[in-house]
């Protein structure tokens, strides 16, 4: 089994690691955050990083999501959700905060005072390739996903770029949910059966 | 509340999950979640992809934002705070929890000595209530052989001697009798002690009517009995017990002419 496959297969469930490590934090030991880090930055910087579309702004949002998981990792309720759905919806709102925020500096702001020399310009990432099984879906499925999960936008936002029905929109995220899931149970009948023949 | 229906097809659970739903929306999700374990477990699904679709598309962390964050945590007192503090909460909390324990020991203890002082004092009140009847009694028993005494030391007390006869021949009682106080004293420790069914009766003979002038008790030194006007004898009859109205002259045992 690969590197990358082995790195997804762990993490298909929370891991008792993932549990003791979330429980050391809610102790005040702030130890446990380089492993957690290690386990769920990746993920989460890849949702950040499309979400900024620049890599200095993607960088310290990432670091204010593991300050402020640190910070309220008391308020963490596994009976509500995962862990990294708790840690994407922080990091996600932190994205479209610090955008906002660029924006509207940019509006009232008039840069031309400053002298800015073109290596001090901020390293614009546009467009970052999907990989996986989205990849697999129609491209009106990957589409919607792309809006709501990789660029942060909601529901309304996102039919709306589509130019499709709020509802038409919806059934489409249930569809594109329902073919991912289908793969995913393909991939991990696929592991079972090479790990019975390894085994 | 949000109907189950209504949730799954406004793809709630996902806006949920992509925490696009607004602070009341979200309790009220929360809430169904809790209760339902049918929608916690399509929630779960839900969760599920959303999470392998990021594993699949995972951008290296960089290295400097770990280090920086382990600095963070551990250096600024501000983040490091509101744990130590509930710690330290805690901590105090369990001071005070473990003084008012003592407290309450302590309370406990003086309340159960106050109870046993309480219940002693108790004692010695009624030990000393007991004391003061005994000591009333004795006073007045002392007064009574006192006044006895009095009586019998009277010059004007006049003293006889009744002997038994056939039926009783070592008999003696002796009685004390003051006319000018109308009391009488009879001292019957000599009559032999009787069954239970029969009793010692004097009687006060006058104008040859048998008068009762009570029953002798044995058991004491002197017996006060009743004093008889006009008396010419005295006698001692035994009846049943409690006494008769009448004397029975055949059990007479004893008898004394006044002057």
């Amino acid at each position: 089994m690969d590197e990358q496959l082995s790195h997804f297969v762990k993490h298909l469930t929370m891991t008792e690691e993932d549990i003791t490590l979330i429980e050391r934090l809610k102790n005040g030991d702030n130890a446990a955050l380089a492993p957690l880090y290690d386990n769920y930055a990746p993920a989460i910087y890849g949702i950040i990083i499309r979400i900024c579309k620049e890599e200095h702004l993607a960088k310290t949002v990432l670091q204010e999501t593991f300050i402020t998981i640190w910070k309220k990792i008391d308020s963490y309720d596994s009976k509500k959700g995962r862990f990294y759905t708790w840690a994407y919806r922080i990091a996600k709102h932190k994205s479209l905060n610090q955008l906002r925020k660029t924006e509207k500096l940019i509006r009232t702001e008039d840069l031309s005072v400053y002298d800015i020399k073109e290596g001090d310009q901020p390293k614009r990432i546009d467009s970052l390739k999907l990989n996986g099984y989205i990849n697999l879906l129609e491209e009106h499925h990957k589409k919607a996903i792309e809006y709501v999960y990789f660029n942060g936008l909601t529901h309304r936002e996102a039919h709306e770029e589509m130019g499709v029905p709020l509802g038409t929109f919806k059934s489409y995220v249930r569809q594109a949910l329902h073919q991912l899931r289908k793969s995913y149970l393909k991939i991990a009948s696929y592991i079972m059966v090479l790990m019975q023949v390894s085994g | 509340m949000i109907d189950k229906d209504d949730i799954i097809g406004n793809n709630v659970l996902e806006r949920y999950v992509l925490g696009e739903l607004s602070d009341s929306q979200q309790k009220e999700i929360e809430h169904a979640i809790y209760n339902s374990a049918a929608l916690k477990a399509q929630l779960d699904i839900i969760e599920s992809d959303f999470e392998k679709l990021a594993r699949e598309n995972t951008i290296e962390a960089p290295v400097e934002i770990k280090r920086n964050l382990l600095m963070i945590t551990s250096t600024d007192n501000s983040l490091k705070k509101h744990r130590p503090k509930q710690s330290k909460a805690r901590f105090l909390f369990w001071i005070a929890a473990s003084f008012a324990i003592f407290l309450l020991l302590g309370n406990i203890y003086l309340y159960s000595q106050r109870q046993d002082t309480l219940e002693n004092l108790k004692i010695a009140e009624q030990e000393k209530l007991k004391l003061n009847e005994k000591l009333h009694r004795v006073n007045d028993s002392l007064k009574t052989i006192n006044s006895q005494y009095a009586l019998i030391e009277n010059p004007k007390t006049e003293t006889y001697t009744l002997t038994g006869n056939k039926l009783k021949p070592n008999a003696e009682v002796i009685a004390y009798i003051n006319d000018a106080e109308k009391k009488v004293l009879v001292d019957a420790k000599n009559l032999t002690q009787l069954d239970k069914a029969h009793d010692y009766q004097m009687w006060a003979d006058v104008n040859g009517k048998m008068i009762d002038m009570g029953l002798l008790d044995t058991n004491q030194d002197l017996v006060v009995m009743n004093y008889i006007e006009g008396a010419k004898s005295i006698n001692v009859t035994i009846e049943p017990a409690g006494g008769s109205d009448h004397a029975t002259v055949a059990n007479l045992v004893g008898n004394v002419y006044l002057d």
